[in-house]
């Protein structure tokens, strides 16, 4: 009896969920528990996130020489930032958001992840909300590049829909060509570890991987402004008879361990086009130099000369 | 009421720890344990099945709500919910036994994170494809498949220490005894006995010596809980009146009826009418001892008759150590003290049994006492004289029979109870427990036994319809057909059969007549 009624209940919900799309009462329901839960998560995650951070160590990304050649300005933003709240891997995401920001003219608002969603969902919380400026279909980046937009805000919270669920479908330019295309994401499986899918429309155009994408502008650039790097085309996979070329795009992001992000409020004056775009990788010749031993050195080196 | 607040509070963490950290932390697979799912799972299968669904639906509707949240609203209100309510469904069956417990938590962590994939994919959720199903199902099943136990063990703790508090300084027998009627009878009370009620069980089991150490503190508790496999879990079934009984043996104050004062005190008795809700109680004899006590009056002349003459034989004998003062606790039910068998049932019981136990089975009857006891026995059964009476009756003598063979085991066989000392004096004179004594003394207690006497179902009104399903698929077939509690009418003639009793033992039976 409980049992039926209360399944009836979560039936209901669901349809009422699925119908009402963003307005009806479920949405205040979802509000409140944003409110309070929203309001846990961030207290709690005061704990819980050098706890994860510790736990992660070591799957970080960036090299030790980025790490240098940004030293500076991550003196500069000590001084604007709550320094004893940050860690050394913080600081460095910051600068790097800091750097794309500029370069772009985003206008952002720092956040970080407070929760994330449960076994399939491709979404994270963030604990900034409405009180920040932060609004629905808000575009998400960080220091590497795009990290979803905003699908729901409530005063201190707002939840982001990764670029790698697979409901998110990302408008993108590609860079060399200009051709228009859309990102959607894999979800949450194994086999591409990530990767997104490329569709281009135009049905002629070769895709060559290393091809890097950014963001093209939504209308009102909702949900995503434009020029944010996305990835870089991994593997073009044959067309199989399909009207759009498709490829497997790697992103910039590492999804699996966002700490700091930035939500853009406001979009920038002009389009940044690709100026945005990391510099591509160059092949640097490695000089190898190769020396001999000399055994009548080693024996004396002080009077070899 | 304090087991809500503590799931509340127990479910909040485990949402809060599941969203901000167990989410974020990178496992080698592509799932992540399901702290909330589990926690459920740990704390339904301490309850019944309605309140299993409602924990289960709010925790999924606090999983939908909380952000990130799910895909529809819903989508784990209906999951968990399910999975609650097959939780309470199946732990009747699984008994005493904690490793039948803990493999029902795991398979209730595998079913309900299938389950929500499956709902995943009936609603549509983009993110739920065959792909990723395929990645993340194998490995979350096995990350809350190991998970399982340890969050059940930490639920129970927590449900154990927030039951605890309630006891507060006093021991759970002074507890039980000024608990109100309405306490005693309600929600609460059931709460707050829980553990006592476990115990109970373990108590008598271990016999009377133990009991008299268990009454209700939660070292005797625990000490209780060793031996007995099934002490560690919840059972809503602690709550019962049962508990009560070995809690605080004295007092029977969680009976129904609020306690009489004159009856404080007393010694446990067997429940005359409420097979129901005794029988429930899966052979705890403590249900049994939670009933007021009837009248006296009524019960006395019956008795008397039937009970007398055997035991005015048997206790001769077998009394010879003389019963012990202070053994109400352990007493048990009075009934014991008639057995025919007593004479083999005091061998047995000197190598096996603790002294003090047997020797209360015996009855306080003025004239056995005259003939058979000791001295010092004599005096403390007077003191109890009404007590005994009323086991004597009809129905309490038949459940009487009952509760000593489930008592001895703990819950399993009638049979067992020729183990436990403390179980045997169980035994009523009536029809029921002649049968049984005339297999205590012949028979070795074996489990074989107890089996068969089982088989002797004297079902007060006949098991439920869904209580016979679950007979007929077998799991749990003694501790059903246990629970009911008998009358004794049908189906004595195997039991009969073994015991080789005495016209005498006829007495009171059906095809004689009876009472």
């Amino acid at each position: 009896m409980v049992l039926g009624a209360l399944l009836l209940v979560a039936l209901l919900l669901i349809t009422f969920d699925y119908r009402d799309g963003s307005s009806g009462p479920l949405r205040g329901l979802q509000h409140a528990g944003g409110s309070v839960f929203g309001g846990a998560e961030r207290a709690l995650s005061v704990v819980t996130n050098p706890v994860v951070a510790f736990v992660n160590h070591g799957t970080g990304t960036g090299s030790s020489a980025q790490v240098n050649a940004l030293q500076q300005q991550v003196i500069q933003l000590r001084a604007q930032l709550n320094a004893e709240q940050l860690s050394k891997a913080e600081y460095q995401q910051l600068s790097q958001l800091l750097q794309l920001s500029g370069r772009g003219g985003y206008r952002i608002v720092a956040a970080n992840v407070i929760a994330v969603g449960q076994s399939y969902a491709q979404t994270v919380t963030l604990d900034a909300g409405t009180t920040d400026g932060v609004r629905m279909q808000d575009t998400v980046l960080n220091g590497q590049g795009l990290v979803g937009t905003i699908t729901a805000v409530t005063s201190h919270t707002c939840t982001v829909q990764l670029a790698t669920d697979a409901a998110s479908v990302v408008g993108v330019t590609l860079s060399p060509s200009g051709q228009f295309g859309w990102v959607t994401g894999p979800g949450k499986t194994a086999s591409g570890s990530g990767l997104l899918k490329l569709q281009v429309l135009d049905a002629n155009i070769v895709l060559t991987p290393g091809e890097p994408l950014v963001t093209y502008a939504s209308e009102n650039n909702r949900p995503y402004v434009a020029g944010v790097p996305v990835g870089v085309i991994s593997k073009v996979v044959p067309r199989g008879g399909s009207l759009t070329a498709l490829a497997l795009v790697r992103p910039y992001v590492d999804f699996t361990a966002l700490t700091v992000v930035g939500i853009v409020i406001a979009p920038p004056a002009q389009n940044p086009r690709f100026s945005v775009l990391p510099p591509a990788p160059k092949p640097v010749p490695t000089v190898t130099v190769t020396v001999p031993a000399r055994p009548s050195a080693t024996a004396s080196p002080s009077t070899g000369g | 009421m304090r087991r809500a607040v503590l799931s509340v509070i127990v479910l909040a963490v485990a949402l809060l720890l599941q969203l901000t950290f167990v989410n974020q932390l990178q496992l080698p697979a592509g799932g992540a344990p399901d702290l909330v799912l589990l926690t459920v799972i740990a704390l339904a299968l301490f309850t019944s099945p309605a309140t299993g669904a409602v924990t289960g639906f709010g925790a999924g509707l606090a999983l939908d709500l909380a952000p990130p949240g799910s895909y529809l609203i819903g989508e784990y209100a209906l999951v968990f919910c399910l999975v609650g309510y097959l939780c309470g469904r199946i732990r009747p069956l699984l008994g005493e036994s904690a490793v039948m417990t803990v493999a029902a938590a795991m398979a209730a962590a595998a079913v309900g994170d299938a389950l929500s994939a499956l709902i995943g994919r009936v609603i549509s959720d983009p993110d739920v494809t065959w792909a990723a199903v395929r990645y993340v199902l194998p490995s979350s099943i096995i990350e809350d498949v190991i998970l399982a136990p340890f969050l059940l063990y930490a639920v129970m703790r927590a449900v154990r220490w927030a039951d605890g508090l309630l006891r507060a300084p006093e021991d759970g027998g002074v507890l039980l005894a000024r608990a109100r009627p309405a306490l005693a009878g309600g929600r609460p009370g059931a709460t707050v006995l829980g553990g006592a009620g476990l115990l109970g069980g373990a108590g008598w089991v271990s016999g009377p010596q133990r009991t008299r150490g268990l009454v209700g503190s939660r070292a005797a508790r625990r000490a209780g809980a060793g031996r007995h496999p099934r002490s560690p879990r919840l059972r809503g079934a602690a709550a019962r009146p049962g508990d009560g009984w070995i809690g605080g043996a004295r007092r029977t104050a969680l009976g129904h009826t609020p306690p009489h004062p004159a009856y404080r005190g007393r010694p446990p008795r067997l429940h005359l009418a409420s097979g129901h809700r005794s029988g429930r109680i899966a052979g705890h004899p403590g249900s049994a001892a939670a009933r007021a006590a009837r009248p006296r009056p009524r019960s006395q002349p019956d008795l008397r008759l039937g009970a007398r003459r055997r035991r005015d034989g048997t206790v001769g004998r077998s009394l010879g150590s003389g019963p012990p003062l202070g053994g109400r606790a352990g007493s048990g039910p009075p009934g014991s003290a008639f057995r025919g068998p007593k004479s083999g049932a005091g061998k047995r019981g000197i190598s096996g049994y603790r002294g003090p136990s047997r020797d209360r089975r015996f009855r306080p009857d003025r004239r056995l006492r005259g003939g058979s006891a000791t001295g010092g026995g004599a005096a403390a059964w007077r003191q109890r004289p009404v007590k005994r009476v009323s086991l004597r009756f009809g129905s309490s003598r038949r459940r009487g029979g009952v509760i000593g063979g489930s008592a001895v085991r703990g819950g399993i066989g009638p049979g067992t109870a020729l183990r436990g000392g403390a179980a045997r004096p169980v035994a009523l004179r009536l029809g029921a427990p002649r049968r049984r004594d005339g297999v205590l003394a012949g028979l070795a207690p074996r489990r074989r036994l107890s089996a068969r006497r089982q088989a002797v179902p004297r079902f007060r009104s006949g098991p439920s319809f869904g209580r016979r399903v679950l007979m007929m698929l077998g799991a749990p077939a003694r501790r059903l057909r246990r629970r009911r509690t008998v009358f004794g009418s049908g189906r004595g003639s195997l039991a009969t059969g073994w015991s080789g009793r005495s016209s005498m033992s006829r007495i009171g039976t059906r095809r004689t007549g009876g009472f």
